[in-house]
């Protein structure tokens, strides 16, 4: 950053940074407070101090934000002066129920104060779960099929963990700016994820292109029956696409990842980004053309235009991103399968394997070998995309 | 008095009758013998801007007592939110601004129809808010500044915290009353927990972010110096908190 030697640009500049410091503290705050039987103040605090750190805040500037922390954390905790009855009087039509506004003050007048940083964790990987789940099985199953989708929202949650394991909150806050900032770190882990998936998929020279809609055929009849035939014609399309070229397609037209996010996630040029985009879109239309031509996949009752109802995009420009996008949620992939995949995965066998300590080995490997690898894995993305 | 408040006004009677029979309610509720004329300014543009919506002009009936109750209650829960640091008129001007974009866009008194545009992507209340054609005092041009500012930092969660804030400061129906939590919760497509947290945060934010604004700056050839103070001794902006 230029500090310009203007007096008030100074002043300006820096009461921006105080401003932008207070906002992101507001929204960490809450995102704290949703997090349950936590010290809210106490957090908020630590968090205001790591924001001025890293702003190089004035010490006047350090103590507003300070006080901010007292002020966003307060109603949110019972040692911050402040207790559920107070939260509800403050919602000032009556018709709110105190103890689901502030569970933190609930439950920390029940005695759980002594709830340490462990528990804090746990609390904040399983509201991530909780956040998270669904949509991200969403993504894991658009990219990989559903045959591999559990086992890749498991290590993302994994890897997820082992962050939150291996910092203090403050630094875990750190990188979590915003909700988004979270979501983009799990989809950039998926990515990477799905991205060995395939690759190792791609290399068994006994697999089909299409293995993992027969796979999912012949494991998951009830599935089967709820896919529509364009839902089908489009996974083989998809099936057939290379990783890279699927993996930046999916991204980009069924979660609104723009090339600079492409860039930053991925670490892939914008260009390049927009080089596989179009790619991809050309090899879809064109799979999804001999698909629907192909005599073997009429089942007779199909309406001979419902296939329009699918829109396979030809370029990156906005409306037809919004329209695939929305097309292709309606009809590529039922919610309810998705609902039933969280349930059976993340609440049972995910929080199973928490609770029991079943990370012991995945804890094994440290942080930084972790971002190595997924360093090692963008690195080889960025040149299969180049290439 | 409230009995008095909600008759129905005809468009001439406003000034004269209405508005001095709701500086003495508003006295009452704040416990003095005396409140800020930009509080009364304040509370007769809107009822100004409620008697516009109807076709002859005039303000109906419970109106107007509704009216009142909306701007005491939502002035009372911010005061409690941000523990008494802004001053009645200050509160008041922000109430009113995001009130007169209720009725403006017609988000007022019919929830249905209203509460759509508020789903996410949050801009919508936000936007409406900040580029508002509204013609306050300067404490609702400093508000507009500031939710604008806001708007336009690249934090997504802000932007929704806001729109809660400004949602439960601005809605009221005057027709059947009150607004429920849930409905509220329903403008926002979320929770009742959920909206209620982010209000909170919000108003907290907008307070924070109005005082920091607040701040004598170095360039200011009158204030000086900053003054280190400013923002840990709040009691000292203290006005007609309650």
């Amino acid at each position: 950053m230029i500090r310009k030697t203007n007096g008030s640009s100074v002043t300006n500049h820096k009461m921006n940074d105080l401003v932008d410091a207070t906002i992101q503290l507001s929204v960490w705050v809450l995102e704290l407070a949703g997090f349950g039987d936590r010290p809210v103040v106490h957090e908020a605090r630590e968090l205001a101090a790591t924001l001025a750190r890293d702003r190089n805040l004035t010490p006047s500037d350090t103590e507003a934000l300070l006080s901010a922390a007292d002020l966003f954390g307060a109603p949110f905790d019972i040692d911050g002066g402040a207790d559920a009855a107070h939260v509800s009087d403050v919602l000032d039509d009556g018709g709110v129920n105190a103890a689901s506004v502030a569970p933190s003050a609930v439950v920390a007048k029940e005695g759980s104060s002594e709830a340490d940083g462990s528990e804090s964790m746990h609390h904040l990987l399983q509201q991530s779960i909780r956040d998270f789940g669904s949509p991200l099985v969403m993504l894991a199953v658009r990219l990989v099929g559903y045959e591999d989708a559990e086992d890749v929202v498991q290590e993302a949650f994994v890897r997820l963990a082992i962050r939150i394991r291996r910092k203090p909150l403050a630094e875990t806050m750190t990188p979590f700016r915003s909700r988004e900032d979270l979501w983009r770190l799990i989809c950039r882990d998926t990515a990477c994820l799905a991205y060995n998936r395939l690759r190792r998929r791609q290399s068994r020279a006994d697999d089909p292109a299409d293995a993992g809609v027969e796979r999912l055929e012949t494991s998951t009849p009830n599935r089967r029956r709820e896919l529509t035939p364009e839902s089908k014609q489009l996974e083989r399309a998809y099936a057939s696409l290379p990783p890279v070229q699927r993996i930046v397609h999916v991204l980009h037209y069924f979660y609104g990842f723009t090339d600079s996010d492409l860039e930053e996630m991925l670490a892939i040029s914008k260009s390049n980004s927009r080089e596989l985009i179009g790619r991809a879109s050309a090899a879809l239309r064109r799979a999804f053309e001999t698909n629907v031509c192909t005599p073997k996949e009429s089942t007779g009752d199909e309406q001979p235009t419902s296939h329009r109802g699918l829109t396979i995009p030809g370029g990156t420009t906005e409306p037809n991103r919004v329209a695939s996008h929305e097309n292709a949620q309606l009809e590529i992939y039922d919610t309810s399968n998705v609902q039933l995949l969280v349930d059976s995965i993340l609440k049972n066998r995910l929080f199973k394997a928490y609770d029991e300590g079943g990370f012991n080995g995945q804890e094994g490997a440290s942080l930084r070998a972790l971002e190595a690898n997924d360093a090692e894995i963008c690195l080889l993305i960025a040149k299969e995309a180049a290439a | 008095m409230i009995d008095e408040l909600n008759q129905r006004y005809e468009r001439g009677d406003i000034a004269t009758r209405f508005v001095p029979l709701a500086r003495r309610t508003i006295a009452e509720l704040e416990g003095t013998g005396a409140i800020p004329d930009a509080c009364v300014d304040s509370v007769g543009r809107m009822i100004h801007a409620l008697a516009a919506r109807t076709s002859s002009g005039v303000l109906e009936t419970q109106h107007g007592g509704e009216y009142l109750r909306h701007m005491w209650q939502r002035s009372d829960g911010l005061n409690r939110l941000l523990g008494g640091v802004l001053e009645l008129e200050v509160r008041f001007a922000l109430i009113e601004l995001a009130t007169f974009v209720c009725i403006e866009h017609s988000w007022i008194g019919c929830p249905p129809k209203g509460f759509a545009p508020l789903r996410p992507p949050w801009r919508t209340m936000i936007d409406a808010v900040a580029s508002t054609g509204m013609t306050g005092d300067s404490r609702t041009q400093r508000w507009r500044e500031i939710v604008s500012d806001i708007r336009d930092r690249p934090v997504e969660g802000a932007r929704q915290i806001l729109t809660c804030a400004l949602t439960r400061s601005g809605m009221v129906d005057v027709e059947r009353g009150e607004l429920s939590d849930d409905d509220f919760a329903a403008a926002a497509g979320k929770g009742r927990r959920w909206f209620n947290q982010s209000h909170c945060a919000g108003v907290r934010l907008l307070g924070q972010t109005f005082r920091i604004k607040d701040r004598p700056s170095a360039s200011s050839p009158v204030l000086g110096v900053p003054s280190a103070n400013v923002s840990t001794n709040p009691t000292s902006r203290l006005g007609g908190a309650s």
